[in-house]
């Protein structure tokens, strides 16, 4: 029976991460037991309204009241959509505690929140990775650009980037394949903000699509994206990233994996006299048996929170709170984006232009507060998606024949509409954390999480910096009816959930080393959500599959050198 | 006034809703069985006759795409809150019950002359109650939504299309 359940390497989770840790060791030889506690989501075969036109919706893309009602938290997903909500974990189906708002936002399935991403790829620059040394909060990470640099490129290569080299030493170049560009209003503004404020840029936001497929992307069986702009629901080309089309097939092929969906797994099993875990117990999400799997080396890729569900049930003699958890952090410092910040404007010149086509990414400006040095009364900054375009106004005056005909006439387009959001640093606090509910267990047995995570002083500002510094330049390129708005929406809805595990120098003061391992127990990796020691403002995924792979080449090293 | 025998029944199935033209589809005053509101058949006629006065039928080429009142009362069965529903069906009776007192008889008997003053007033928001020129915003906003979410809409006039395939940021607008 053993034998059986025993591999080289074990990944928790099929995500977006844990996907490269199962494309890095199978391709290396190792057989590898992927665990994922939802169901399979195959690549083409699963995604039932990837070829569905407007109309074949029945609410037309509208979330029926009854699920909005039962599930109200994943309903203020913007994606949470008719056609998508099938990806998306129902509030109802997998309750957690909240103790101060957070909407977290799930999908239970092989391929994760990947299928459903905004797809957002910006590296983190050395100012990033600087940060927490340089302006003294949480620690110091244990790595610096340099390090991570090269592993930016191997994923960005295999999962094919679209992008510019734009040549800013805050948000790095990196492997691009061709970029769509920007609108002729965006490329006013870009023009206006460079101009008029020295230090600020505004780019093609670099995004995980096939603009121009190579070698390695045919091999993988995709194709070039479409503009289609429907990647939420998985996409026939296998345009955009995701683990479904790419990493996990990639891993499947070499015999090596073997995928185990429906497998929730209750905690990691410490062996007290090898001094090292040893193995996961799984709970069958179906018929809830448990079941144990071993292996030399565990990666924890189970997306943030569930990671650090994991680890606090991973109780034993020698880590009687979680583990790895000597120093009692782990749940803590758990930080997020914060993307309460909007804004709106119009432009009435360059009525003679518009856009053609689909563009499933935006424009997107690059953090430009403290960068070099601390220049306000708030830490660190906010990066921004910037984007345009202008909508078809139907005619809808009057009513019988003539309102016929009004709809009958190609709408005139309205002026240029421009809309940003902010995408806020937050700052890793010890007071924003989570632990496990004492009271509460899931069906499969596992306690519920509780979420003690909100907002302070430090993003409030930010806030209102973001506003001025907006409106200000937009002004200044002559746009009009700027508007800005604080969605006070809760933590968590960003989707970017980071810390818990963080990464440091120091086992007093952090959880994982430079090679996200344990420091306590070495042979457990945690490369995704959870290892971040900061956060800052580009969209984290890039950066997680980056250090995923890292660690994995690292942990195959150090098992040939039987290290571990 | 073929809309009229257009009054179905809406069943819910394991699949999904699914139309059905119900079996006696001249009993107008038969009520419409929805799974969470219920229409009478003379609200279900005021609705049909309405939408239809709104944005007129011209026959075949649209036939296949359903109507805007079978449209309107899915989207308030599945989509509308509780309180919503009840607005909708408040507003239904308190409308038909406005006509009646201006005309004497139910929308859908006006001739169509009557329905063109009425509906030019409704328009312009002259000389009616508040809640019906409110209530007739919100079944035009709905017929409209209808119409234009419309294959025959989407891929004539918008000429939409599922796989773009490019994006140009910077295009004339064709005619300038």
């Amino acid at each position: 029976m053993a034998d059986k359940n025993t591999f080289d390497a074990i990944v928790i989770g099929a995500g977006m991460s844990g996907g490269w840790a199962a494309k890095e060791f199978c391709e290396k030889g190792l057989k590898t037991l992927v665990l994922e506690r939802g169901r399979d989501v195959k690549h083409l075969k699963d995604y039932p309204t990837t070829n569905m036109k407007p109309w074949e919706f029945p609410h037309r893309g509208q979330v029926p009241f009854d699920i909005k009602n039962e599930n109200p938290v994943v309903s203020r997903c913007y994606a949470f959509r008719e056609d998508a909500m099938h990806f998306f974990v129902k509030d109802k189906e997998h309750p957690y505690t909240q103790e101060k708002p957070f909407d977290w936002i799930r999908g239970y399935q092989v391929g994760g929140k990947s299928i459903m991403w905004a797809r957002q790829t910006q590296r983190w620059s050395k100012y990033d990775f600087e940060g927490p040394a340089r302006d003294g909060y949480a620690v110091d990470w244990p790595i610096r650009y340099e390090d991570i640099a090269p592993w930016y490129s191997h994923v960005e290569k295999f999962a094919g980037i679209s992008g510019n080299k734009d040549g800013l030493d805050t948000l790095p170049d990196g492997e691009f394949l061709p970029a769509w560009g920007l609108s002729c209003v965006e490329d006013h503004f870009k023009k206006t903000v460079e101009e008029k404020y020295p230090g600020r840029h505004v780019i093609y936001a670099r995004c995980a699509h096939l603009t121009e497929p190579q070698e390695i992307h045919k091999q993988q069986g995709r194709a070039q994206c479409q503009a289609r702009n429907l990647c939420q629901r998985g996409c026939p080309f296998g345009g955009y990233y995701n683990s479904n089309s790419t990493t996990i097939p990639w891993a499947e092929r070499t015999g090596n994996m073997t995928l185990r969906p429906h497998s929730v797994v209750h905690s990691i099993i410490y062996d007290e006299k090898k001094g090292k875990a040893t193995g996961v117990r799984v709970i069958d999400a179906n018929t809830k048996e448990a079941i144990e799997y071993f292996a030399p080396v565990i990666f924890v890729n189970a997306a943030a929170l569930n990671t650090i569900l994991v680890l606090l049930n991973s109780t034993s003699n020698r880590f009687p709170n979680g583990l790895g958890n000597d120093n009692g952090l782990l749940g803590k410092y758990f930080a997020f984006h914060n993307y309460r910040a909007r804004m709106t404007a119009e432009y009435e010149g360059m009525k003679e232009f518009k856009t053609e086509g689909g563009r499933p990414t935006s424009a997107y400006i690059p953090r430009f507060r403290n960068v070099y040095k601390q220049e306000t009364d708030f830490l660190r900054g906010y990066a921004a998606t910037f984007g345009s375009g202008r909508y078809a106004r139907p005619n809808s005056n009057g009513f019988g024949e003539e309102l016929k005909a009004n709809l009958s006439k190609k709408p005139e387009l309205g002026p240029w509409f421009i809309s940003s959001q902010m995408m806020g640093e937050t700052i890793p606090k010890e007071t924003n954390f989570v632990s496990l509910d004492k009271d509460k267990k899931d069906e499969w047995g596992v306690p519920l999480l509780k979420i003690n995570v909100d907002y302070d002083d430090n993003d409030e500002k930010m806030i209102k910096d973001f506003f001025e510094q907006m409106t200000e330049m937009c002004a200044s390129a002559g746009f009009t009816n700027i508007k800005t708005s604080d969605s006070k929406q809760a933590p968590g809805l960003d989707i970017h959930e980071m810390g818990g595990v963080r990464m440091g120098k120091d086992p007093k003061t952090s959880l994982l080393n430079k090679w996200n391992q344990l420091h306590a127990c070495p042979n457990v990796f945690v490369t995704d959500g959870a290892c971040m020691t900061s956060t800052s403002t580009q969209n984290p995924s890039l950066t997680f599959m980056a250090l995923t792979a890292r660690a994995a080449n690292y942990a195959i090293e150090q098992l040939k050198k039987s290290e571990l | 006034m073929k809309r009229r025998a257009a009054i179905r029944t809406i069943i819910i199935t394991s699949a999904g809703v699914v139309l059905l033209p119900s079996c006696g589809s001249d009993d107008v005053q038969k009520a419409v069985e929805l799974s969470k509101i219920k229409i009478t058949g003379n609200q279900a006629k005021l609705l049909a006759s309405l939408t239809q006065t709104i944005i007129p039928d011209t026959g075949a080429q649209e036939a296949k795409r359903g109507n805007p009142d079978e449209f309107i009362l899915m989207m308030v069965n599945d989509c509308a809150s509780p309180d919503d529903q009840q607005k909708f069906l408040t507003g239904l009776d308190e409308f038909e019950k406005m006509v009646k007192e201006r005309y004497g008889k139910s929308f859908a008997s006006l001739d169509d002359a009557q329905k063109k003053e009425l509906l030019t007033n409704l328009e312009d928001k002259k000389g009616l109650p508040n809640a019906a020129n409110e209530f007739y915003s919100h079944i035009k906003g709905a017929t409209v939504q209808f119409y234009t979410g419309s294959e025959n809409y989407m891929t004539t006039v918008m000429e939409y299309n599922i796989i773009p395939k490019r994006y140009k940021g910077c295009v004339p607008v064709a005619g300038t």
